[in-house]
């Protein structure tokens, strides 16, 4: 749907640390991040009137984090949408500003690698049908879906190793990521094997950090200064396929897709931040999202160059691939990386042309369906 | 049946809160103050609550103060202090003590019988384990 009014004016991350032993709490990321958010968007704290927080190993319920931080607010939301709460959080909060009911609100997420009783936070469905049998994380759960879709359609990993070595080249131009040598696709085809055909080069780094972003009106963002970004269009799925899903390779991207690109074509889209748990899961993206025919993801990646200076920038951070995955934060890192690009700010990893930017976010895997949680947002430079 | 006792409920103390605890250890009740605002807060949290302010700094309280409020907790939640509680003589006084520094701090009360405790007593602070540990808790007496 065509989003109007609606802004992102700020954003603030912390470190990504691939603690040892010693963890940060999740409280003091989220606090470090909120900080650095309304800092970067010239805010107090008193202008927040809204708050969005997510969180996996921090369970808290979101009132408590607002008792936490001090926030008094008109709107408070417990994201719990997986990779897809940053997106979604979004959405929540821009539905709310459009009805008058709040201006201001900070989406965080915040996680460490540390978390406790694995089943307290396990479901029925995994634990009843899936644990029993063998599973191996969301590593075994993508790898059934890439194995299905090489069967189907052929596709290599030769062709999924190109988007990890782009994103790696992303990667190697910022300050910031975890992971910065420059990988070939053989490196990457001959990395161990984890759950095959998933190898290491397809997983991300997990790691602790807290990220945050602030949405506002329309109103707010213009006294704020020159850089608001819009949010222009966006559009979500959640169980794409009801109670009788689709073939594991289709995603909930491919039914979001009309809403999404209503307002904006997908031709007018200069880069792109996509989520990216897996290469597999970039290429069902950018099959569903119609940049290419269902089963051709491999020739389109063979035929095209995602790094910074290429014809389709993708992850021009690095991605969770290469820039680490702060646990549920990790939805929200794309929307940063997005903002930084279209305000200019992306340093060396700068893309030239930063008009309009696509971010999608997936969120938990599903035990019948492939991906629970599909979301997808147009940002612009300008109101359109 | 031999069964261990159930263990008292003891805080997990985490990054935000380990100064707050190491001092309870130590007899000392701290109060975290931001130093960009000058205000004082507690519970401790993970940044000011009044201005989100990342410079806090611990400050030693008196630990003198006045009963906010009371209640004496019949049914706990914990098992081990509800076999407290069941035991003759053992009151579990859930206490809020508004100390000299002008704020209000939670913990428990002891030294006293329930008839005795009323608002506006004064009280100071103790540091006791509850039973069956050596984690001390800030626990309030009568002066």
């Amino acid at each position: 749907m065509k989003r109007e009014g609606v802004c992102l004016v700020g954003y603030g991350e912390t470190p990504y640390v691939r603690a040892k032993g010693e963890h940060r709490s999740v409280l003091a990321y989220t606090a470090d991040a909120v900080r650095l958010a309304l800092a970067d968007a010239g805010l107090k704290k008193r202008d927040v009137r809204g708050l969005a927080f997510t969180s996996l190993a921090n369970r808290d319920d979101s009132p408590y984090i607002a008792e936490q931080l001090g926030f008094e607010l008109d709107w408070v939301l417990r994201a719990d949408y997986g990779g897809g709460s940053g997106i979604m959080a979004i959405r929540r909060a821009a539905d709310a500003i459009q009805a008058g009911a709040i201006d201001v609100a900070v989406c965080v997420g915040a996680d460490i690698q540390e978390t406790s009783g694995p089943l307290s936070i396990q479901s029925y469905g995994r634990t009843n049908y899936v644990e029993p049998f063998g599973f191996g994380g969301p590593n075994s759960l993508f790898g059934l879906v890439q194995r299905r879709h090489m069967a189907q359609y052929g596709t290599t990993v030769q062709a999924l190793g190109r988007l990890a070595v782009a994103f790696r080249h992303n990667a190697s131009l910022t300050d910031h990521a975890l992971l910065k040598t420059p990988i070939t696709v053989d490196d990457y085809v001959n990395s161990r094997p984890i759950a095959d055909p998933i190898r290491l080069f397809d997983c991300v780094m997990p790691c602790d950090g807290g990220v945050a972003f602030v949405v506002a009106s329309e109103r707010v963002a213009r006294r704020l200064g020159d850089r608001p970004i819009y949010v222009v269009a966006d559009a979500e799925r959640t169980n794409h396929g009801g109670g009788t899903p689709p073939d594991r390779i289709e995603t909930g991207f491919r039914g979001l897709r009309d809403q999404l690109f209503a307002g904006v074509p997908r031709e007018r889209i200069d880069f792109a931040e996509l989520y990216d748990d897996y290469p597999i899961a970039v290429l069902l993206q950018l099959e569903d999202l119609g940049f290419c025919e269902p089963g051709k993801g491999a020739a389109f990646l063979e035929a095209h160059d995602f790094t910074v200076t290429g014809d389709f920038p993708i992850n021009t951070g690095g991605g969770q691939l290469s820039r680490g995955q702060p646990g549920l934060a990790g939805g929200h890192l794309h929307v940063v990386e997005a903002m930084r690009q279209l305000r200019g700010e992306a340093g060396r990893a700068q893309v030239r042309k930063t008009e309009t930017a696509l971010v999608t976010g997936i969120g938990l895997l599903g035990y019948h369906v492939n991906v629970m949680v599909t979301a997808g947002m147009i940002l612009h430079r300008r109101a359109t | 049946m031999n069964r261990p006792a159930p263990s008292w409920p003891l805080p997990q103390v985490i990054d935000v809160d380990r100064e707050f605890w190491n001092g309870i250890q130590a007899g000392r009740l701290l109060i975290p103050k931001c130093r960009d605002c000058g205000r004082r807060h507690f519970f401790p949290r993970p940044a000011c609550p009044e201005c989100l302010g990342a410079n806090l700094e611990w400050e030693p309280a008196s630990g003198r103060g006045t009963v906010y409020s009371f209640s004496l907790v019949r049914v706990p939640r914990a098992p081990a202090v509800r076999a407290h509680v069941e035991a003759p003589g053992a009151p579990v006084f859930l206490v809020v003590v508004r100390v000299n520094e002008g704020l209000r701090v939670r913990a428990r009360l002891g030294g006293t019988r329930p008839e005795d405790v009323a608002r506006g007593m004064p009280v100071a602070a103790a540091f006791e384990p509850p039973p069956g540990t050596e984690f001390k808790l800030p626990c309030f007496r009568p002066v």
